[in-house]
């Protein structure tokens, strides 16, 4: 088994200086990213040190990876889907299933999420967020998971051996989907206007007003990052950030979290403040091993 | 330690409880239900006779977990004269444990 010493999950602007600041205390990571994410729809960054003329978010974005190349950085580009802990973490993308001592979470926030007003309301109770944990309570109930990416598909993948039927919400979304990767798991694209139940979570109303019987609904929407992981891994959150501790670190020795993911000021600036803490630390847990 | 509640001590140890009873549903499998682990037996060390905690593994006792409707793991549920009183889903700060018994 091959063993990765850091690997740093975003290639943004926490990412990258995490990546930068564990080159320069003598450890290269592997970089793994997605791509451009918030920084995509940056038209113009001004606010930030040492630009005389505004920059767009997909240029300073590229200039980061450009950054991490000169300097022999490994950066693939590969969806994370899932990350194990057990004293080592096993990081599961797209492409790969990686282990590695230590790890960085910097891959941003969604800024897509659904603003569904019932979703806090049957968290506990039908709502869940992790297929792997709450799974167990589906079993021979009918489920669905809302989201329409890789990994919408891979928490359904989850459940489909448990749930009695299993139906990805894409939300008024064409579906994404190949039919040969969805197996018995269904698609159904109209929009939901609504969630309803009694004592728990048992329909979603759809655009139409037909209601969609269901025992539980997983949200997994865009793709799975910083916090749907941290989340799975069992770290505190608070709406929806990662809570870390003014050093980057988190309950779990060797993940460190940096940038939009760990909330307060969704800037550029306090995004490369982290991460080159987050570098810092991570090679200082390194050698304490 | 905190105590393991089962379907044949609960009534009498969560019912029938003179002192509030703050117990974890949990998993062997579930990562954030390991997470939440210490700050369980952390309270329940502190209790010094004013409450008690308990554990309640879903595996060994899934009619416990259907009883008081528990879909997500880790689910806390405080017990007072044989009524759930308090609910919280998730890991969450040991604080936030200790003022569900207040």
């Amino acid at each position: 088994m091959n063993m990765e010493k850091l690997i740093i999950a975003g290639a943004g602007p926490a990412g990258v200086s995490a990546a930068l600041y564990a080159v320069r205390s003598g450890i290269t990571p592997l970089v793994l990213h997605k791509g451009a994410g918030a920084l995509e729809k940056a038209a113009k960054i001004e606010n930030y040190y040492g630009l005389p003329k505004p920059i767009s978010g997909r240029e300073l974005y590229e200039n980061g990876i450009a950054q991490l190349s000169s300097l022999e950085v490994p950066v693939l580009q590969e969806e994370l889907l899932a990350v194990e802990y057990d004293g080592d973490y096993t990081v599961h993308t797209t492409a790969n299933t990686y282990h590695t001592r230590s790890l960085i979470l910097a891959t941003g926030t969604k800024r897509n999420t659904l603003s569904l007003k019932e979703l806090k309301k049957y968290e506990g109770s039908g709502i869940s967020y992790c297929a792997i944990c709450d799974g167990f309570f589906y079993r021979g109930k009918e489920v669905a998971v809302l989201g329409n990416g890789v990994y919408a598909l891979h928490e359904a993948q989850v459940l489909e051996p448990l749930a009695s039927k299993v139906t990805i919400l894409t939300n008024g979304k064409e579906a994404s989907f190949s039919r040969d990767s969805l197996g018995s798991i269904q698609v159904e694209t109209r929009k939901i206007i609504s969630a309803g139940g009694e004592a728990s979570l048992s329909y979603v109303e759809l655009e139409d007003h037909t209601r969609f019987p269901l025992s539980g609904l997983f949200v997994a929407l865009g793709t799975a990052d910083s916090t749907d992981i941290a989340r799975k891994l069992g770290l505190v959150m608070e709406n929806n950030h990662i809570v870390i501790e003014p050093d980057t670190s988190t309950a779990l020795p060797g993940l460190f979290a940096a940038g939009d993911c760990t909330g307060g000021l969704l800037q550029v600036s306090k995004a490369v403040y982290e991460g080159a803490l987050a570098g810092t630390k991570a090679v200082n847990y390194l050698k304490t091993l | 330690m905190a105590m393991e509640i089962t379907s044949a001590n609960f009534e009498q140890e969560v019912l029938n409880s003179p002192v509030p009873v703050l117990v974890d549903f949990w998993a062997s499998w579930c990562m954030p239900c390991k997470m939440l682990a210490p700050a369980i037996e952390e309270l329940s060390q502190e209790a010094n006779g004013a409450y008690k905690v308990g554990k309640i593994d879903v595996d060994a006792a899934p009619d416990l977990a259907a009883r008081f409707g528990v879909m997500n793991i880790p689910t806390v549920l405080v017990f007072q004269g044989g009524q759930v009183v308090k609910k919280s889903v998730g890991v969450v700060p040991k604080q936030q444990l200790a003022d569900l018994l207040k």
